[in-house]
Order: C-alpha cells, then sequence, then structure tokens
C-alpha cells in the first residue's frame, strides 16, 4: 500500500535524494510540494553540499609543480624497489 | 588517452613494464593526494600516504583480478592507509549519536516538533563560514569524511564508493544521511556563537 512519507522520512530521503526509487522520488516530491518545513530543511542540506564542496575544492589547489615532483619521486622508488627484486 | 580497464594494459601493470606504470601514477597521483587533502591531512602527511599507496599497490597489483576499475583498487587501498594514519575506524557502525538529536526533532506522528527546522543560511554567510567549514569537515568521524568526500565533492558513482570503501548501498545511504545532517547541525551551532 501507498504510505505518505512522514516529515521524518523526508529528513533522511533529501540526503540521498539523487538514490531513490520511481516511488519514492514521486512521494518525496509530493510531500515537498505541500510541506514549507519540509522545504525549508531540503534546501538547507544542499546549501550544505554546495558550501563545502566550494570550500574544500578551494582549499586542494596545489601547484603542478608539486604534483610532478611527488609523482618523480614515486616513480623512483617503484625502480629500485623493482630492480632489487 | 588510454583505457586502464583493458586485459592488455593490466597485464603489462602486472608484469612491471614501466612505462604503463608512469602512465598510471602520473594520472593518479594528483587524485590521491587531493583526496589525501580532502581527509584533513596535512601536505606532508598527504605526500607520505600517496607515495606508499603507490607501493602497496605495485606490491599487491598481481592480485588484482580485474573485476573493478583499477582506480577503485587503489582508492581501496588509499583509504586503508588514511585509515592507518590516522588510528580511526573506517567500519560502518550501527549508531551515531546524531540520529538520536535528530530523533528529538520529530513528534510522534513524524511531524517536526514546534520550532524546526532551522536553516544554516545565515551561519555560513558571514565570514566566519570558512573556517566554520574547516571545523566542522575536521568533526566528522573518517568514513563519514571519506562518503561526504567521494560522493559530494568528487561525485563519485554510489557503485565504486561501495566497492572502495568496503560498505553496501545501504550503508552508503545511512552515511550520507548522517554526514550531512552532521554538517549541518555543526554549522548551525556554531553559526549561532
Amino acid at each position: 500500500m501507498f504510505k505518505m512519507f512522514s516529515c521524518k522520512d523526508i529528513s533522511k530521503a533529501t540526503c540521498h535524494s539523487d538514490d531513490l526509487n520511481l516511488a519514492e522520488k514521486l512521494n518525496y516530491k509530493m510531500h515537498l510540494l505541500i510541506c514549507g518545513n519540509c522545504r525549508k530543511y531540503a534546501h538547507g542540506i544542499e546549501v550544505i553540499g554546495e558550501k563545502f564542496t566550494e570550500v574544500l575544492k578551494k582549499k586542494r589547489n596545489i601547484s603542478s609543480e608539486k604534483i610532478t615532483q611527488l609523482e618523480n619521486r614515486i616513480l623512483e622508488s617503484i625502480k629500485k624497489n623493482n630492480e632489487s627484486e | 588517452m588510454i583505457n586502464f580497464s583493458s586485459p592488455k594494459f593490466i597485464e603489462s601493470i602486472k608484469r612491471g613494464e614501466s612505462s604503463a606504470r608512469e602512465q598510471l601514477v602520473r594520472t593518479y597521483t594528483s587524485h590521491l593526494f587531493k583526496a589525501a587533502l580532502g581527509m584533513g591531512l596535512s601536505e606532508e602527511q598527504s605526500n607520505d600516504v600517496a607515495h606508499s599507496t603507490w607501493i602497496t599497490f605495485f606490491d599487491v597489483v598481481g592480485k588484482f583480478e580485474g573485476r573493478s576499475h583499477i582506480r577503485t583498487f587503489l582508492f581501496g587501498i588509499f583509504y586503508n592507509k588514511v585509515n592507518e594514519l590516522r588510528r580511526s575506524n573506517l567500519k560502518f557502525l550501527k549508531t551515531d549519536p546524531i540520529e538520536e538529536i535528530m530523533e528529538s526533532r520529530f513528534a510522534d506522528d513524524g511531524h517536526w516538533s514546534e520550532g524546526w527546522p532551522t536553516s544554516p543560511d545565515r551561519a555560513l554567510e558571514n565570514a566566519q563560514g570558512l573556517s566554520i567549514i574547516e571545523e566542522c569537515m575536521d568533526k566528522l568521524p573518517t568514513v563519514q569524511k571519506a562518503v561526504f568526500q567521494l560522493k559530494v565533492v568528487d561525485e563519485e558513482k554510489n557503485e565504486d564508493i561501495c566497492n572502495i570503501l568496503g560498505i553496501s548501498s545501504t550503508n552508503l545511504r545511512q552515511l550520507l544521511y548522517r554526514s550531512k545532517t552532521r554538517l549541518k547541525e555543526c554549522v548551525e551551532r556554531k553559526g549561532e556563537r
């Protein structure tokens, strides 16, 4: 039987909203349509994802020179390991 | 672009062909390094983890059966290294305190209690937003941090995330719920100050 999602269900579903089956997706969308509280909550979770992604991506900007140096060191030690085998 | 999944390429890696090895290292080292930074490691630690991940990778690649992408195999090793370093637990835990906190926000019939939900918008708007984000990320349990990184920041496929971390799809949903809800809670609490 079809059971409407409660607000509590929505607070969970909104954290993995891309991973709902068709019936769940319909249920989810219908609830949001009529429930302002859950729209607010879903928006909050979305903002968290966006803001954190933005900041974390910026934070790990690192010069390509440093990466190349690291790659060279790694290749060097793999080569050594290989020769000693 | 070389197909790293082709049996021919994997054979050449297993044989230890240096050109194949170099291609692989040059392709994925920056991913490893950035993922390490994302997990909250320092630059030096990130260097070390990326390095030791590759050493282990070439030690054990002979056992790689090609059932998943070689990148998934590599990142599985990587997350175990991060785990060792942080002396933390990558395992899925049955419960998490955030679930109890959320439980208290709802009435018995499943509706929001009076005064909930709150919004993180204002806490993120002000100048402290950036440090709040770092502090809250730092507080997440390692496995939740990994799930948030892989799914939200790196937009990896669910199937790959499950393989890398060795968790079920049900666990993944639960961990996404816990991590996002914890971050939201943390931001709002810090924003009040």
